[in-house]
């Protein structure tokens, strides 16, 4: 069932609502996210930034409210709960759009750097082995990797095995990659090469990004546009320009001036 | 000295068939092991109960009266078994519960995280199981599954009490006929030990073969 769209937004959030027994995560946030765009998302720990890309991944459910993923929809519920579900196909057909990236890596321990890149590529979308591992290749190239592609995760270091995790998500083609704070675990300099992977994959590609960082200055070169959420709300959003020189919230620019004091 | 030379054919007779017990038994405990120990995990009860049911009936009682029970009590049933059937049957199931729980803790040791990158890659349930979760669970439950089987090897001795004359029930024989306790329980215990080093041995050699590298 696809879904008129205004213009090419490929990701649509109306009203979602999110909770966890008693805590509110999301309180009816609209997110419109264009075709291409890259997004950046920031605000303090805890302000559910992590939930929206959990979402978007359909990892995570919601309460309420309305959720249309390249113009098909993943959730459409109204506030009394009830609303039209969604077929099991039509999620998988919308989880094959996204890729995302986790803050722990997570690549599979028990798999090669390649095996890791081409094994969703060859069982999920039934690529052969030749054409996967060519692809791979290309991608572990792309992240500058191309010496590990036999070495297993655990001989990796922290910046290599996220740049293989950006490898192992991209050879699955997402229309949509989502970041979940890719860097955090990572020391500055491992971090700037991850950065530099990810700043060279924007620069190249139309792919729609969404991003969750606390590195501001990456933020500032990457993004089209910066969300700034505080407690399950968007306080405040623009270009990249605006909110770190011209923040029109108090609470924006207070939250600026913590962030970048610590760095 | 010779003494000993002479008693041996009739201990390895014994040894015969306490390795096709281990063997047998341990044929049986590693099918039930892994589809209980799954069913386990499922959030169906249909699976579930039967599983927890099979685990603590088995762990719960003791394996020698399991033994006589199924030698002298399922024939009342017309179920008639022979002793090393029974043997095989009872240390099997007896096993396989325990290493149904060995199983659950492996797949269970795996992280929430690897359930969810293979999703985020749009691995099927069934292939996140086969392909990301069980191979990882596969290399955890190893060790503890060798720890059962040399469990299970020693364990065998209980089939003696059911007329089998595997290891332990040709030393006593031996003993009767001879009187030389000291000698005869020693060697016992010595080919026993023999035994357990073969297995962990093979365990060993397995778990380097699966293992994968640990940085
Ligand atoms: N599975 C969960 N169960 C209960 N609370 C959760 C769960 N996941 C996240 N939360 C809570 O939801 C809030 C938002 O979390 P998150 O989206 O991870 O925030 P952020 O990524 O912005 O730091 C936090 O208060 C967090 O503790
Ligand atoms: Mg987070």
């Amino acid at each position: 069932m696809a879904i008129e769209t205004q213009s090419n937004r490929i990701i649509q959030m109306q009203k979602v609502c999110k909770r966890y027994g008693a805590l509110t995560v999301l309180q009816n946030l609209d997110i419109d996210i264009e075709s291409s765009e890259k997004v950046a998302l920031i605000g303090p720990s805890g302000s559910g930034k992590s939930t929206i890309l959990r979402i978007l991944m359909t990892l995570e459910s919601i309460d309420s409210g309305r959720v249309v993923i390249d113009g098909e929809s993943l959730y459409d519920i109204h506030e009394d709960s009830t609303g039209s579900s969604v077929s099991k196909q039509q999620v998988s057909r919308i989880r094959a759009k996204v890729g995302m990236v986790f803050q722990s890596f997570n690549l599979f321990p028990h798999m090669s750097v390649l095996r890791n890149i081409t094994e969703a590529p060859i069982h999920v979308l039934k690529l052969s082995r030749e054409e996967a591992e060519q692809q791979a290749v290309e991608f572990l190239d792309l992240v500058g990797l191309q010496d590990k592609i036999n070495a297993y995760p655990a001989q990796l270091s922290g910046g290599q095995k996220q740049r293989v995790a950006i490898a192992r998500a991209l050879a699955m083609q997402p229309k949509i990659m989502l970041f979940d704070e890719i860097t955090s675990a990572l020391d500055p300099e491992l971090a700037a090469e991850v950065l530099l992977v990810l700043k060279n994959l924007a620069r190249k590609t139309d792919r729609t990004m969404l991003m969750v960082t606390h590195q501001m200055h990456f933020a500032q070169e990457f993004a089209d546009r910066i969300i700034f959420m505080e407690q399950g709300k968007i306080v405040e959003q623009g270009s990249p320009e605006k909110i770190f020189n011209h923040p029109q919230k108090e609470r924006t620019r207070s939250f600026l001036k913590t962030v970048l004091e610590a760095t | 000295m010779t003494e000993i030379f002479s008693w041996l054919p009739i201990l390895l007779s014994g040894v015969k068939t306490t390795v096709l017990l281990t063997v047998g038994a341990a044929l049986i405990a590693c099918p039930m092991a892994l589809i209980f120990g799954l069913a386990r995990l499922s959030s169906h009860p249909s699976l579930y109960l039967p599983s927890a049911c099979y685990i603590e009936i088995f762990r719960g009682t003791s394996a020698l009266v399991q033994l006589f029970w199924f030698y002298y009590v399922l024939p009342h049933f017309g179920w008639k078994l022979d002793a090393f059937s029974a043997g095989v049957l009872v240390l099997g199931l007896n096993i396989g519960a325990y290493g149904a729980e060995v199983v659950r803790g492996a797949v269970q040791a795996v992280p929430r995280e690897q359930y969810e990158a293979a999703q985020a890659l749009s691995f099927s349930r069934q292939q996140t199981m086969t392909r990301i979760i069980l191979p990882q669970a596969f290399v955890a439950m190893l060790p503890p599954a060798g720890n059962l089987m040399i469990e299970l090897l020693k364990s065998t001795a209980l089939v003696s009490m059911i007329t089998l004359s595997e290891l332990t029930f040709k030393g006593q024989i031996l003993r009767a006929s001879t009187l030389k306790s000291t000698e005869i329980f020693t060697i016992t215990l010595l080919i026993y030990f023999l035994l357990s080093l073969c297995i962990s041995g093979a365990v060993r050699k397995l778990e380097r073969y699966v293992s994968y590298a640990k940085g």
